[in-house]
């Protein structure tokens, strides 16, 4: 299925955010559960995210801090702020209220 | 691991964001190839089919880095062109502060059609001058520097210096003048120095939020230059004249200033030499103190009675020049403790960041 470019980004955000609502997270860990619990539908290019990532941080919707792991890789791990969570709130109420509008015009077409 | 490495390499050339973020970004790109690798790996593939996969999956280097670049545009990296640009225009400012205030005088001295109201306030329109030198070479550079959180510190002393500069210079002839004829302290005094201290906390603030964007090291680097342009030709003056205290505010203030820049490029850890020259600078600050002082006891000892003809008033510049230059001294050299520990060993990429964290 193909995607909408400006309706997946701002979908991917929310997504992201709501991720990270509940617990803090790093880059690769949030690409396998949005994928994973999209049931595959979200693949998204992993050079992207992170794009996405920083800019949030750069916003102040998200925190990052790196974690020291022995003998592996270090991660960064994205934690959501309070203005993060406000966000949250806003871009779902918004998401909720743009499917349902759509859902309402989709049932009477087909009515 | 070296195999992303070639990957890496590209990523990093084409990000353009200061050399602490590229570090963190390439971490973080490093970290999810790796964990991308083994789970490929896992799955079945080949080490070398594992990391050639991951590395399309992540996408062209060139089209990751514009994505970043796009988003981190606040750590943009240094480029002489744009600091050239910014130090034109800080001078141009610099000079504008100075010499139209001092064009002001002169005209009015000449009698021309800008006669200020009183005589005493032509001196106090140089101050303005040195007000505005001082504030722009000085305290706004501190400000950026100093960031959101610290802001109120270059505000605080900015505010203690004009508190300083109005009651020596300003106000004390009108006080004076006013208690001489009433009795009783007029309550526009008051007016002056609460309305420039707003001046400087809105400046300052507004300062410190430019630290919110890495571009603020441009205006911040070409404003130190060009007040040391400025000021290169009258040091000899400054030393000379430092113990009369006419040009003690330069000397003090083009120091820290002098420490300021010096620390703001020592964040470029390309240019990691140039930390060594902040103690050199600190030794210069040092130096003009100790010369001060010699000079000021060895006046005294060679005219004893000049002493008993100075008054408070001509202390309180000096006084206020040591301590506001002074704490401009520590201010700067607690920003260079912590970058310090901001730039400790990034070799290895997420362990120093994480550190940083």
């Amino acid at each position: 299925m193909s995607h909408d470019s400006q309706l997946l980004k701002g979908a991917v955000k929310l997504l992201v955010l709501r991720l990270l609502a509940q617990e803090p997270m790093y880059g690769y860990q949030i690409i396998k559960l949005l994928r994973d619990r999209s049931e595959g539908y979200f693949r998204l290019g992993e050079g992207g995210l992170y794009p996405l990532l920083h800019e949030l941080e750069n916003g102040g919707l998200v925190s990052a801090r790196w974690q020291h792991q022995e003998g592996r890789p270090s991660r960064r791990y994205y934690r959501l702020s309070a203005r993060g969570e406000r966000e949250l709130a806003r871009r779902r109420q918004q998401w909720q209220g743009f499917a349902r509008a759509v859902d309402l015009v989709l049932e009477v077409s087909h009515g | 691991m070296g195999e992303f490495e070639q990957y890496l390499v590209h990523l990093r050339a084409a990000l353009d964001v200061d050399d602490p973020r590229a570090d963190e970004i390439i971490a973080e790109a490093r970290g999810h190839l790796q964990a991308q690798a083994q789970e490929l790996e896992e799955g079945g593939m080949s080490r070398e089919e594992a990391v050639a996969e991951a590395v399309r999956i992540f996408g062209e280097p060139e089209s990751v880095a514009e994505q970043l670049r796009r988003a981190n545009g606040r750590f943009r990296a240094f480029s002489l062109g744009r600091l050239l640009l910014s130090m034109a225009v800080a001078f141009a400012l610099i000079s504008a502060t100075d010499a139209v205030s001092d064009h002001l005088v002169d005209l009015s001295r000449l009698g021309l059609n800008l006669t200020l109201p009183e005589p005493r306030e032509a001196p106090a329109l140089s101050e303005a001058a040195k007000i505005g030198i001082v504030f722009l070479a000085f305290f706004l550079p501190a400000a950026i520097l100093a960031g959101r959180r610290h802001w109120w510190i270059p505000s605080a002393l900015m505010s203690v210096y004009l508190l300083g500069m109005c009651t020596q210079d300003m106000l004390a002839p009108v006080v004076l003048a006013h208690l001489e004829a009433h009795s009783w302290m007029p309550w526009y005094v008051f007016v002056w120095p609460v309305a420039m201290l707003a001046a400087v906390t809105g400046f300052t603030y507004g300062g410190a939020r430019l630290s919110e964007f890495r571009l603020a090291r441009y205006p911040l680097a070409a404003i130190a230059l060009a007040y040391a342009i400025y000021l290169a030709p009258r040091v000899w003056q400054t030393i000379t004249v430092i113990a009369g205290g006419a040009h003690l505010f330069a000397a003090l203030t083009f120091l820290p200033t002098v420490f300021l820049l010096l620390l703001a490029f020592a964040r470029r850890r390309s240019w990691p030499r140039l930390r060594l020259a902040a103690p050199a600078a600190i030794g210069a600050f040092a130096f003009f103190a100790g010369l001060g002082a010699v000079c000021s006891v060895g006046t005294a000892i060679a005219d004893p009675a000049a002493i008993l003809r100075l008054d408070l008033a001509d202390l309180i510049e000096p006084a206020i020049m040591v301590a506001v230059s002074g704490a401009g001294l520590a201010i700067a050299l607690s920003l260079l403790r912590a970058q310090r520990g901001d730039t400790t060993d990034t070799s290895a990429g997420g362990e120093a960041a994480a550190h940083r964290e």
